[in-house]
């Protein structure tokens, strides 16, 4: 009888616990599985719930995670019609409730059933008995199995640092960006919102100077800001690998401006320019 | 027997024809160590890909040889093994089908592992990420418009990265990866049901495999992946519905079937509409060959379908009609010109190495042949089988696919998608021939010559799917960049170029955009590329259709690349929404003109990627 029950109770304190991890905003080691256990919750308690006869523990998994990835689409549909912003509480929320629900429906559901014919159950048990392999082939198909995960996975992480030793070409960028209030934080899109407005760049009167090195190796550069065709500000700085730079100037559209960027020691010929487009 | 899917298909007593007098060497392996093989092969592939990032990228024949050799040691145990005529029980097919999904899977991630890299990814990724921040559910995607009224895939992501803390591109290779496995496992779940011989639902499913989209379009973070996974799972729902002894199991798989159809239609249009369809076909089936109960269930199912389709495009996703419009007019008018005049003159908009258009001519050959002995089958046999009956209608599909591959524009790429529907019913009459065929008289007296034959032909089925799918054969493996041509123009210098803009300028900016950096300007960047904008980049001089075109399109920022000057796309065309392959390089000047024109500011250069500011020039919509 507890052992019937001890998935229910598990899901229960999963969900309990995923849900508390993901809002205290634990470390990963213990979101992340959690957090994994808490999504799948919903579909494993209504899945008992729904389809309560007897399936495969294949089927059982599939249909289990089948409704997993159902409820978040409803769920999520129906918050919309509640007018309920679907954020992060919202659907930690929804995931939590909808594994406790279904372990109301199942304790429920289980209650119900009739108990099991005695008799049956036994002469269920001595008929056909599943042929069972020797323990030690278990053993080694097991091994071999975990060999296989472990090769499997091992490609994963051989290409992730194949990737990331890729070899591009080196760069160095450079930017002028006018600063415009409004333009640059995130304001969301929605299908009812007119196009970005803040885009009008006439009007800044600053801009964002920056320069980044992607060259691969630390460098050391040159910005020259030139203001009607005369040198105005030279900045020489040193960046590492992947590091930037940035200084806020003034700007304006009346009159020519332009920055050049040297990598040192060729001060001769920029490696690369941007303007105002006067 | 307890009722399960599983014991149903095991309990059935092998035939005469299933029991195997004589064993092939792959026969005799355990699972495991075809799983083994399987992961050695994913390892060998990997090393090929390894090959293709180091320099020469596709034009490795080294990396190319290792990445087919790696295929060859996933496909050929789990197809010589599930073919063989050596007794398999349910759990060891089903252990066979998810070690051969698992290991593509892990090739698809292994082609770009530290992000997206197909176009459609961006497209989800910054639905997604749209979500999370807003908290709204249907956010304008500049990308996808039509994708914002299908949600589903997004909901899914959002609600695991919310209860994980994992990132989009994280959760979002577990959401793919989880309904893909789902699909296929619910795919041989209902052949098993229909069918009642897991060894035959087998056989389907390794056929299924030779879909071009499978292991690509149908495993990417896309909503069509997420949406195949409840249209699997509606098929064991509804057949489970009708079959079950107890009418309180009845009705509780119908309300699941149900729960699936509601489901599909959020996530995706196509495949709300393939539901329907097939739901209907088992319906007319099952009232052809007099299963009136299960008519009865598929028309009420298909009915709810139907109406739930129809509702989803009437109150929330109008934009469906306009969207589908001109692929439908112009399939239509593709084959009325191939029924016209025998061929179509509609332009090809892509090419494949003649080794490819031979195997995939061979298995269309193949294919036709064993739907025709298959329907022999089907007749002979199962005549009073509704679904088999249904899938026999269902292959008058596989015609239709054909027609759409020979005369439509992209004709390739259409029947390529379709086929993932299509090759649902092909993959059931297919296996019935073939394991009449393994088990017939004349190929059991011949041995191992002919199972080698049968072998070698599912195999080439199987290299088929996957050379004529995706990614292409000149991206088959990842290297250098390549102008304009999906994940091989997907470098961190587009990254990064799509990060500063979202950073600099703010999201929903018109840009004029190569087809290389546009998804990922509109994913990471947030922006809104501009299609058919080939005029800014046809002229040397800031003159004439230039200036036209930027003031049609509204052009807020145009960018350029200068390798565009260097190379042909491999794709074929180098803006988003042109229909004519490039046949000559980009002039440099053609880029370069925006330096030169009073009033486009310079805003950012990397050396290769430039971007101009054209706001001052006044063609575009100033702050209201």
């Amino acid at each position: 009888m507890y052992r019937r029950n001890l998935d229910i109770a598990l899901a229960a304190i999963i969900a309990i616990l995923g849900g508390l991890a993901a809002a205290a905003k634990l470390p990963g080691t213990a979101t992340i599985p959690l957090g994994i256990g808490l999504f799948f919750a919903p579909g494993y308690m209504w899945s008992e719930a729904i389809l309560s006869q007897r399936l495969s523990g294949f089927e059982r998994t599939i249909t289990s995670a089948g409704m997993a990835l159902i409820f978040p689409i409803l769920g999520g549909f129906l918050f919309f019609a509640l007018h309920i912003p679907l954020l992060k509480s919202a659907w930690i929320g929804l995931l939590v409730v909808l594994t406790l629900l279904g372990v109301v429906a199942v304790a429920i559901q289980r209650l119900r059933e009739a108990p099991v014919d005695r008799r049956e159950y036994q002469r269920q048990q001595r008929t056909a008995p599943p042929p069972r392999p020797k323990r030690g082939v278990t053993a080694l198909n097991a091994s071999i199995f975990g060999l296989a995960a472990i090769v499997a996975l091992g490609t994963v992480a051989f290409s992730v640092k194949n990737a990331e030793a890729q070899k591009f070409p080196p760069q160095s960028a450079l930017s002028m960006a006018p600063i415009v209030p409004g333009a640059q934080s995130f304001v969301g899109t929605s299908a009812s919102s007119s196009p970005n407005p803040a885009a009008d760049t006439s009007t800044a009167t600053q801009a964002h100077l920056e320069v980044s090195n992607y060259e691969g190796v630390a460098e050391q550069y040159r910005v020259q800001l030139l203001k009607k065709g005369k040198v105005t500000n030279t900045w020489t700085i040193t960046l590492s690998v992947n590091q930037s730079w940035q200084i806020t100037i003034a700007y304006t559209q009346n009159y020519k401006m332009r920055a050049n960027l040297y990598i040192l020691p060729n001060i001769t010929t920029p490696y690369t320019y941007v303007d105002n487009g006067q | 027997m307890d009722g399960s899917l599983g014991s149903r298909a095991a309990v059935r007593r092998p035939s005469r024809a299933e029991r195997a007098p004589e064993a092939s060497v792959l026969s005799r392996l355990p699972i495991s160590v075809i799983a083994l093989i399987a992961a050695i092969g994913v390892f060998v592939s990997s090393v090929g890909y390894a090959d293709g990032r180091a320099g020469p990228g596709s034009s490795s024949g080294p990396g190319v040889a290792l990445y087919w050799l790696g295929q060859v040691l996933i496909l050929v145990p789990i197809a010589g093994r599930l073919i063989s005529r050596r007794q398999m029980g349910n759990g060891s097919t089903i252990t066979l089908i998810v070690i051969l999904t698992v290991a593509e899977y892990l090739l698809k991630v292994n082609y770009t592992p530290l992000g997206f890299g197909f176009n459609d990814e961006f497209l989800h990724w910054r639905g997604t990420t749209n979500m999370l921040q807003s908290g709204k559910l249907f956010e304008l995607n500049y990308g996808l418009p039509i994708g914002t009224y299908y949600p589903g895939i997004e909901e899914v992501t959002s609600a695991l990265v919310s209860a994980t803390g994992l990132s989009v591109y994280e959760a979002g290779l577990v959401v793919a990866g989880v309904a893909h496995l789902l699909y296929i496992c619910f795919l041989y779940l209902a052949f098993c049901v229909a069918i009642r011989s897991h060894r035959i639902a087998g056989i389907a499913v390794l056929i299924y495999y030779s879909a071009p989209a499978l292991t690509s379009f149908n495993s990417m973070f896309v909503y069509e992946t997420l949406a195949l996974a409840f249209l699997g799972f509606c098929m064991v729902a509804a057949l489970r519905s009708a079959i079950e002894k107890s009418a309180s199991d009845r009705t509780r798989w119908f309300i699941v079937a149900v729960l699936c159809i509601f489901a599909t239609v959020i996530t995706h249009h196509i495949t709300s509409y393939m539901l329907t369809l097939f739901l209907i076909l088992v319906a007319i089936a099952s009232r052809i060959t007099g299963s009136r109960n299960t008519a009865a269930r598929f028309g009420i199912l298909a009915a709810i379908s139907a109406a739930s389709v129809g509702l989803w495009i009437a109150f929330i996703a109008r934009l469906t009609i306009s969207y589908f419009t001109p692929t439908v007019t112009g399939i239509v008018d593709g084959i009325n010109q191939l029924t016209k005049s025998g061929a179509s003159d509609t332009p090809q908009t892509s090419t494949s190495p003649f080794s490819n258009t031979l195997i995939g001519a061979v298995s269309i050959l193949v294919i036709t042949i064993l739907i025709a002995l298959g329907t022999w089958q089907a007749w002979k046999r199962h005549r009073r089988h509704p679904w088999i009956i249904g899938m026999m209608i269902g292959c008058l599909g596989w015609f239709v696919d054909l027609g759409i591959r020979l005369g439509t524009p992209d004709g390739q790429e259409l029947a390529g998608r379709a086929a993932t529907f299509v090759y649902i019913p092909v993959s059931v009459l297919a296996a019935l021939a073939l394991t009449r065929l393994v088990n017939s008289g004349p190929v059991r007296r011949w041995g191992a010559g002919v199972t080698a034959l049968v072998m070698a032909s599912i195999v080439s089925l199987l290299l088929d799917g996957l050379a004529n799918g995706w990614p292409p054969s000149w991206e088959r493996l990842p290297g250098p960049h390549l102008v304009a041509s999906f994940e091989s123009s997907v470098d961190p210098e587009e990254v990064r170029v799509s990060d500063w803009t979202l950073a600099n300028l703010g999201p929903g900016n018109r840009f004029a955009a190569d087809a290389g950096i546009y998804p990922v300007l509109i994913g990471y960047g947030g922006q809104n590329p501009l299609q058919q904008i080939d005029g800014l980049y046809d002229t040397p001089t800031w003159l004439g259709q230039a200036v036209s075109t930027a003031n049609s399109l509204e052009v807020q920022f145009v960018e350029t690349d200068t390798r565009l000057s260097q190379q042909l796309p491999a794709a074929g065309t180098y803006f988003p929404g042109d229909t004519s392959f490039a046949t000559q390089k980009i002039p440099l000047a053609n880029l370069t003109k925006y330096n030169n024109v009073t009033g486009v500011a310079r805003i950012y250069s990397d050396g290769t990627i430039t971007i101009y500011n054209l706001v001052s020039q006044g063609y575009v919509p100033q702050k209201p």
